[in-house]
């Protein structure tokens, strides 16, 4: 059996999100499209904090880009799905599928 | 929700955004809450943003930053002792309010001017142990600037007298007593030490 890291969903949402963006994923357009999807807001932070710890676990990668005025003089920080990150996110896949196959059709069980 | 008139986000919580930079140490995360704000964000949003990412930092700075706040904690402990062995709690007499008292008297203060007078010496005392205590921070990591540290002892200054204040209102005030010192010092160091991306001493 496998051990080691797991993705939370905010994670696996995140993870999902930079492939949907590719080269264009900063701050404000990842919280948007979470946004979108989920039909939730999304605090800044919490993106942050969960991107954060996904780099730490060597799923994604970061670096900045040039300070802006409209930004307060403030970089953006670009971030992407490293090897690792997209091993994990097909493997999270393949479980997630596994797991629905297992599961009788929701519309008409008692759920 | 979104914005119909100022095309600036809220002063106050910019302010707040620019002294918590380091906690958040992230200036792009504040970068990008400026720029969806004036994509059309209320100034509502923006202030949640702001709350919300300074409470996440929380956990992280805990854990990145534990060598300062041990430095801080020792500190605030220390002027909480020396407090704490001057003042009459719990019946226990002390010479230092009847020293207030006669200073006050004998320069003509009477209350409330000696109330005020009480909370800026004591603001006093515990921003020269502060300050003592961040200078020594700085020195060891070389991270001396004097303007730096002189904005940071103005943040410590204003910090301590807004706390003594408050502190006034809670009855068992002398349990609180480290608290002030310690936010104190943790954010001084923080501003000081802030822009300078080369060192972050733990």
């Amino acid at each position: 059996m496998k051990t080691g890291h797991h993705l939370s969903d905010f994670e696996l949402i995140a993870m999902l999100v930079l492939l949907r963006l590719g080269e264009d994923a900063y701050g404000v357009p990842i919280a948007r499209e979470i946004e979108e999807q989920t039909k939730r807001e999304v605090k800044l932070g919490s993106v942050y904090a969960a991107l954060e710890r996904l780099e730490e676990k060597g799923f994604v990668a970061s670096e900045l880009g040039q300070p802006t005025q409209e930004r307060g003089g403030r970089a953006k920080r670009y971030f992407h799905i490293t090897q690792q990150g997209m091993r994990e996110v097909r493997e999270t896949r393949r479980t997630l599928i596994r797991l629905w196959q297992g599961i009788p059709d929701l519309k008409r069980g008692p759920l | 929700m979104r914005r119909a008139n100022s095309p600036e986000p809220p002063r106050m919580a910019t302010w707040l955004l620019e002294q918590f930079s380091p906690v958040l140490e992230n200036a792009p995360l504040a970068g990008d809450l400026i720029e969806a704000f004036k994509q059309g964000r209320s100034a509502s949003w923006y202030w949640r943003q702001v709350f919300w990412s300074l409470l996440v930092a929380l956990p992280n700075l805990l854990r990145k930053k534990w060598g300062c706040l041990a430095y801080a904690v020792s500190w605030g402990g220390f002027i909480s002792a020396a407090w704490i062995s001057m003042l009459p709690i719990h019946g226990r007499g002390s010479a230092l309010p009847l020293v207030f008292t006669l200073l006050a008297k004998g320069w003509g203060i009477e209350w409330p001017w000696s109330m005020v007078y009480q909370i800026a010496f004591v603001t006093a005392f515990e921003a020269m142990i502060v300050a003592f205590a961040l200078g020594a921070y700085l020195a060891f990591f070389r991270i001396w600037k004097p303007r730096k540290f002189l904005q940071a002892l103005i943040l410590v200054i204003a910090v301590l007298a807004i706390s003594n204040v408050a502190i006034l209102g809670i009855p068992d005030w002398w349990v609180v007593l480290s608290i002030p010192s310690m936010v104190a010092l943790l954010l001084s160091m923080w501003t000081a030490n802030r822009g300078n991306t080369s060192r972050h001493p733990s």
